[in-house]
């Protein structure tokens, strides 16, 4: 079969990673802006938002947008440096600012990572051995085990290692 | 109506091995489950019913010394409790002779212990996965299957995903068939089904077409693999089956 239809196939069941959600250094704070001036950004119509667009965030609100004293230059680096959503939700409970942080967290626990593993599972062969890969986006370690498909031996999409056809006339 | 947590229900298949030879898979079985808390000490297994009940159990589980033993024909009592003649380290399987459509039979760990398995009308069969799989000179890996069913009468699982949430032995995948309503059969248990894609615990996957129609199946493959000359376990793994509804 050509590579193209096994990737097809495998991509008939959508797999997304589970790990920990995490975002960008400059939509995390867009997404903290966004949490501490609900009367712009209400929690429900930025949930939707993100949901049918990650990428179409609300402008942040900086500076003189907003009343949040706390939100200042050194706290904006400290969530400049967090490996994750959740991170950015520790660190407002650490400051006492536990509706932002509620928020945070519920969106870093209702989406996860949600990295596309097809992809990961496409790159590799389809040799049926189980494979160990870092997940690009958040880190998790992701175990899988690929279907064999026997790709043609002509296909330029064939990887290295993936098995071709069994030879009928072949001894073994 | 809404689908309930109640309506989604992974039921056990036709054909479960407990060798390696023996043909795995297959269609759903409805009353049959993968549903058996194990115990937490050596003990007789009770089993009352709720009800006049005359219908006989069979049981087959591990000794304390490792051996498998079977009780064939242990007759229920009614709301009488009834327990085992043997004590078990472990239950491998629980069968009823026969189904019920008005009677509940529940199984216990010990007389008045803690509920393992709950067979409601209709149901005959609980059973674990990879009975009597050991590990080898080499990597021995497994397959066996389940199904996730949505029993809802009216409404589709929307979105619907199934995911490995818990396995605290490290040693299981999951992967879901390309295709929902299958009945497809692997030669045997050691034999990888075509075109199933295993992932662990840190992926969640969609069921294919993305929705599950009411009445709808989803077959769910059980990869387990047990490392060169590895030690002895008696683990658990927890699916997640889940989705939306209007």
């Amino acid at each position: 079969m050509k590579r193209s239809e096994a990737v097809a196939q495998i991509r008939s069941v959508e797999r997304r990673c589970r790990g920990p959600h995490v975002m960008t250094v400059a939509a995390a704070v867009t997404l903290l802006a966004a949490a501490i001036d609900r009367d712009r950004a209400t929690k429900a119509s930025f949930l939707a938002d993100k949901e049918n667009d990650p990428d179409a965030l609300p402008a942040p609100l900086m500076g003189d947008d907003h009343d949040a004293p706390w939100f200042d230059e050194a706290f904006e680096k400290t969530l400049l440096g967090c490996a994750s959503t959740r991170d950015v939700a520790t660190a407002l409970l650490e400051i006492g600012q536990n509706p932002a942080a509620a928020f945070v967290d519920t969106v870093a626990r209702g989406k996860g990572c949600g990295f596309d593993v097809n992809a990961l599972i496409a790159a590799g062969p389809f040799n049926g051995e189980p494979a160990n890969v870092a997940c690009p986006k958040c880190k998790t370690v992701i175990r899988f085990t690929p279907a064999i498909y026997e790709i043609d031996l002509d296909d330029p999409q064939r990887h290295s290692g993936d098995p071709g056809p069994i030879d009928p006339t072949s001894e073994v | 109506m809404s689908i309930v947590a109640s309506d989604l229900i992974f039921f056990s298949v036709a054909s479960v091995p407990t060798d390696d030879v023996s043909t795995t898979g297959g269609a759903i079985d409805l009353t049959s489950r993968v549903a058996l808390t194990q115990f937490g000490a050596n003990a007789k297994l009770a089993l009352v019913s709720d009800g006049a009940d005359a219908r006989t159990v069979a049981i087959v589980g591990r000794l304390a010394d490792g051996t498998v033993a079977t009780e064939a024909a242990l007759a229920l009592n009614g709301v009488t409790e009834v327990l085992s003649v043997n004590t078990y380290e472990r239950i491998l399987s629980i069968t009823l002779s026969a189904g019920s459509g008005t009677r509940t039979v529940t199984a216990k760990q010990g007389s008045g212990g803690s509920t393992v398995a709950t067979f409601p009308v209709n149901d005959i069969k609980r059973h674990i996965q990879f009975q009597r799989s050991t590990s080898e000179s080499g990597t021995a890996t497994r397959y066996e299957k389940q199904f996730g069913k949505n029993t809802n009468g009216a409404n589709a699982l929307l979105n619907a995903q199934v995911t490995l949430t818990a396995d605290p032995a490290a040693n299981i995948q999951i992967g879901l068939a390309t295709a929902v309503n299958d009945t497809v059969t692997v030669a045997n248990r050691k034999t990888a089904p075509s075109s199933v894609t295993f992932v662990d615990d840190g992926v969640a996957q969609s069921v294919p077409g993305t929705d599950l129609a009411s009445g709808g199946t989803i077959g769910t493959w059980i990869q387990q693999i047990l490392s060169a000359n590895a030690a002895a376990t008696r683990s658990t793994f927890t699916l997640q089956f889940a989705g939306a509804t209007t």
